[in-house]
C-alpha cells in the first residue's frame, strides 16, 4: 500500500501542474448548470412563469367578465388552481434551491438530492393528472357560458357532449400514460444510477 | 466584499487547487469531453456553495467534500462518441518518464475500476484523510468508514495485480 500511496502522491504532483483551462468558469457566468437537478428545476421554473402567465389571462379575463357573475365563479374556479399550483411548486422550487447544498456530507446530499428529484417528478405527473382533465372541462363550459350567458342558460348539445366525452376517455388517459412513459425514458437511468449510488455507499450502514 | 471581489477571491482559491479538481474529472470520466463538463461542473457547484465555506476548515478538504458530491451526482451527456482520455492527456503531457507513466497509468486504470462510491472513499484516504475525517466528509459512521477503506485498499491490490 505504501507503493500505491507513493504513485498517487507522483500523480497528484503531475495533476497540480496543469491549470485551469480556459473557460473553465463559464458556468459561473452563465449560471447554468447540466446536473439532472438543475434541469428539472429550470423546467420547474419555466412552469411556473407560465403559471404566472396564466394568472394574469384569467385575471384580465376576469375584468372583461366583471358583469358576469357566472363566468366569473369559473375563473374563479380556474385562478384558485392555478394559484394553488404557484404555491405549491413555488416552494418546492425553493425547497430544492435551499437544500441542495453541495459542501454538506455524502449521505445528506445524495438523499436530498435524490428526495427533490423525485418531488419535482411528482409534480409534473399530478399536473398533468390534474391539470389536463380540469382545464378541458373548464374550456367546454367557458365556451357555453359564453353562448349562453348563465350556467342556467346552457343547453349543451349531444355533439358538444360526445366530443368532451370522447377527448376525456381517450386523449386524459393518452396524456398521462405519456408523461408516465416520457418521465420513465428521460430518467430512469439516472435515477436507478443514483439510487445505486446511495445503496452502495450506505450498505451496512444501519440508520439509513 | 462586492460581488466581484467574491469572485475573484474565489478564482484565485480555486486556482491554487485546480489539480484536485483535474483528478477528481479523471477519476469519474472516461473521455476528455467529460472530463472537462464535469470540471465545469464542480467549479459551478463550488461557486454556488462558496457562501457556506467557513474559513475554521480548509479550502482543500471543503472543495474535496463539493467535487466528490457533484461527481457522484454527474451523469456524462449522451451521444459523446470521442475515446481520448482525460487522464491520458494530463499524464501524458505532464511526465517523460514511461515507466513512472505506465505505473500511474496502472493506478489510476484500477482506481477507475472501482464502484463510484469506492472511488470516493479511496480518493480521500489516499489525500491522507483518516477514518473519522472521511466518516464526517461521507455521512458514514466511523467503523463502517474503517471497514470499507480497509475491504477497498484489498480490493485495489487486487486490481493492480490483475493489470500489471
Amino acid at each position: 500500500m505504501d507503493n500505491i500511496e507513493n504513485i498517487w502522491n507522483e500523480l497528484s504532483s503531475d495533476f497540480n501542474k496543469k491549470p485551469l483551462p480556459d473557460g473553465a468558469d463559464g458556468k459561473i457566468h452563465t449560471d447554468r448548470s447540466d446536473l439532472l437537478l438543475a434541469r428539472l428545476g429550470l423546467k420547474l421554473k419555466l412552469g411556473l412563469y407560465w403559471t404566472i402567465f396564466f394568472i394574469v389571462v384569467l385575471i384580465v379575463a376576469a375584468i372583461v367578465h366583471i358583469s358576469q357573475p357566472m363566468v366569473l365563479t369559473l375563473i374563479g374556479l380556474m385562478f384558485l388552481m392555478m394559484a394553488g399550483n404557484l404555491i405549491y411548486s413555488g416552494r418546492l422550487y425553493l425547497k430544492i434551491k435551499r437544500e441542495n447544498e453541495f459542501s454538506l456530507n455524502t449521505r445528506t446530499v445524495l438523499l436530498n438530492y435524490y428526495d427533490s428529484v423525485v418531488r419535482v417528478l411528482k409534480m409534473e405527473r399530478l399536473w398533468a393528472q390534474f391539470a389536463i382533465p380540469l382545464g378541458l372541462i373548464a374550456g367546454v363550459l367557458y365556451g357555453q357560458l359564453l353562448k349562453a350567458g348563465s350556467f342556467g342558460q346552457i343547453e349543451f348539445e349531444l355533439r358538444t357532449l360526445l366530443v368532451t366525452g370522447i377527448l376525456m376517455v381517450t386523449l386524459v388517459p393518452l396524456v398521462i400514460l405519456w408523461t408516465h412513459w416520457a418521465q420513465k425514458y428521460a430518467y430512469k437511468n439516472d435515477l436507478t444510477e443514483l439510487w445505486t449510488v446511495i445503496g452502495e455507499l450506505y450498505e451496512n450502514e444501519d440508520n439509513m | 466584499m462586492s460581488h466581484s471581489e467574491n469572485k475573484a477571491e474565489f478564482m484565485s482559491r480555486i486556482s491554487d487547487c485546480a489539480g484536485l479538481i483535474h483528478k477528481i474529472a479523471a477519476i469519474y470520466t472516461d473521455r476528455k469531453e467529460d472530463g472537462e463538463d464535469l470540471l465545469q461542473e464542480i467549479l459551478y457547484q463550488s461557486w454556488k456553495s462558496y457562501p457556506s465555506y467557513r474559513n475554521d476548515s480548509k479550502f482543500s478538504t471543503w472543495l474535496y467534500k463539493v467535487s466528490l458530491n457533484t461527481a457522484l451526482v454527474y451523469r456524462r451527456k449522451k451521444g459523446r462518441m470521442t475515446t481520448e482520455s482525460f487522464n491520458d492527456e494530463v499524464i501524458e503531457k505532464t511526465d517523460s518518464s514511461y515507466f513512472e507513466n505506465d505505473e500511474k497509468m496502472t493506478l489510476m486504470t484500477a482506481i477507475k475500476e472501482l464502484s463510484k462510491t469506492d472511488r470516493l472513499i479511496i480518493t480521500l484516504y489516499l489525500e491522507g484523510y483518516n477514518y473519522k475525517e472521511i466518516a464526517e466528509i461521507t455521512g458514514l459512521s466511523n467503523e463502517n468508514s474503517a471497514t470499507r477503506i480497509h475491504r477497498i485498499k484489498t480490493k485495489l491490490i487486487v486490481k493492480l495485480k490483475n493489470i500489471a
